[in-house]
């Protein structure tokens, strides 16, 4: 004995939905396939960029660890400078150019100081200073240090 | 295709071999020409869309990730190029018009269909039916898209899809049931 057949209320014996499923497809045009392949570009011209290839996580670090090496040096470079001007101060007078500037260098790898790029008047100041060694530096004023009396009311 | 030839196909891609694309055009152009024809209701605009379709997948392919099936993404394009190009021109070609009026050649994609007199009525009925639920059924039920899929593809929650799905199906059987009686009126008198 065969299953009853479960009989829709609009009088057909499939379910309405089974009949949308066997609905009969329709045909593709013959040449759809060839006018669509032929219109891949040739994959000779084609290469995927490798920026697209790196993952969301390796830019994010990158971009990340970028964005941190801008900051110190930002922060660090008022310091780097102020150190470069005091070993500027501190080179003996009778030091050729080239010593100078190798000096400066061994002192601080990190800094690869060229002279084309140092401010004019602060060579100038170096080399019209005459000092003896050692040098007796006087220490800068600093906020916290004591104001002379002469200089008080 | 299966979840795993398309992880190999992407990956193939992504290395670079391109020509693998073709694949993916053999895999998936049928699916989504017979789709695009259900949503513009006009052959020639869905072979036009078929290939803007592919277009933009080809150009799209290196930041495909495979989170869901190129099945799905495809469908998804296709449906993004049909609305866009609804915005820019409107076609209130009906469905059927362009069935009836059509040629019997052996390219005709509604033949088969119009030898059938119950598919031809489905499709009557599904022609009368607005839009958004036309889409609905015919991505269940035509293209065999699972709910989750189709949220994929027209961008809406799971939840809604069900629902939606319903209710579509509630607007439909009553247009199925007075296409049939018409039908039988038609036959008797």
């Amino acid at each position: 004995m065969q299953p009853e057949e479960q009989v829709d209320f609009d009088g057909f014996p499939e379910s309405l939905e089974r009949r949308l499923r066997n609905l009969p497809k329709l045909s593709v045009p013959n040449d759809l396939e060839a006018r669509l392949l032929s219109a891949i570009p040739c994959a000779d011209l084609i290469s995927i960029p490798n920026s697209m290839r790196t993952s969301r996580l390796s830019r994010t670090l990158m971009s990340a660890g970028f964005a941190a090496a801008c900051l110190v040096m930002v922060l660090l470079l008022p310091k780097l400078e102020d150190l470069v001007s005091m070993l500027l101060v501190a080179v003996r007078p009778g030091q050729s150019g080239s010593d100078h500037n190798r000096l400066v260098e061994r002192s601080d790898d990190t800094l690869q100081i060229d002279t084309g790029f140092q401010d004019p008047r602060l060579i100038m100041s170096v080399e019209t200073q005459s000092f003896t060694w050692p040098i007796h530096q006087k220490s800068p004023l600093m906020v916290s240090s004591k104001i002379p009396d002469d200089l008080l009311d | 295709m299966s979840k795993i030839d398309d992880q190999r196909l992407i990956r193939s891609l992504h290395e670079g071999r391109s020509e693998e694309f073709s694949e993916v055009v053999r895999s998936h152009y049928q699916a989504i020409f017979r789709f695009l024809v259900h949503l513009s209701r006009d052959i020639h605009r869905a072979e036009d869309l078929v290939q803007e379709t592919f277009g933009t997948a080809w150009e799209r392919i290196a930041s495909f990730q495979g989170r869901s099936s190129m099945e799905t993404w495809l469908h998804r394009i296709a449906y993004t190029k049909f609305i866009d190009g609804l915005r820019t021109k409107q076609r209130a070609t009906k469905f059927l018009e362009s069935m009836l009026a059509s040629e019997s050649s052996g390219t005709d994609p509604f033949q088969l269909v119009l030898a059938d007199d119950e598919a031809r009525n489905l499709y009557r009925a599904l022609d009368e039916l607005n839009p958004a639920n036309r889409t609905l059924l015919v991505l269940h039920y035509l293209q065999g898209l699972s709910y989750r899929e189709i949220a994929l593809v027209l961008n809406e929650p799971n939840g809604t899809i069900k629902w939606r799905m319903a209710e579509a199906l509630k607007c439909l059987r009553p247009l199925v049931g007075r296409e049939v009686s018409d039908h039988a009126t038609r036959r008797t008198s």
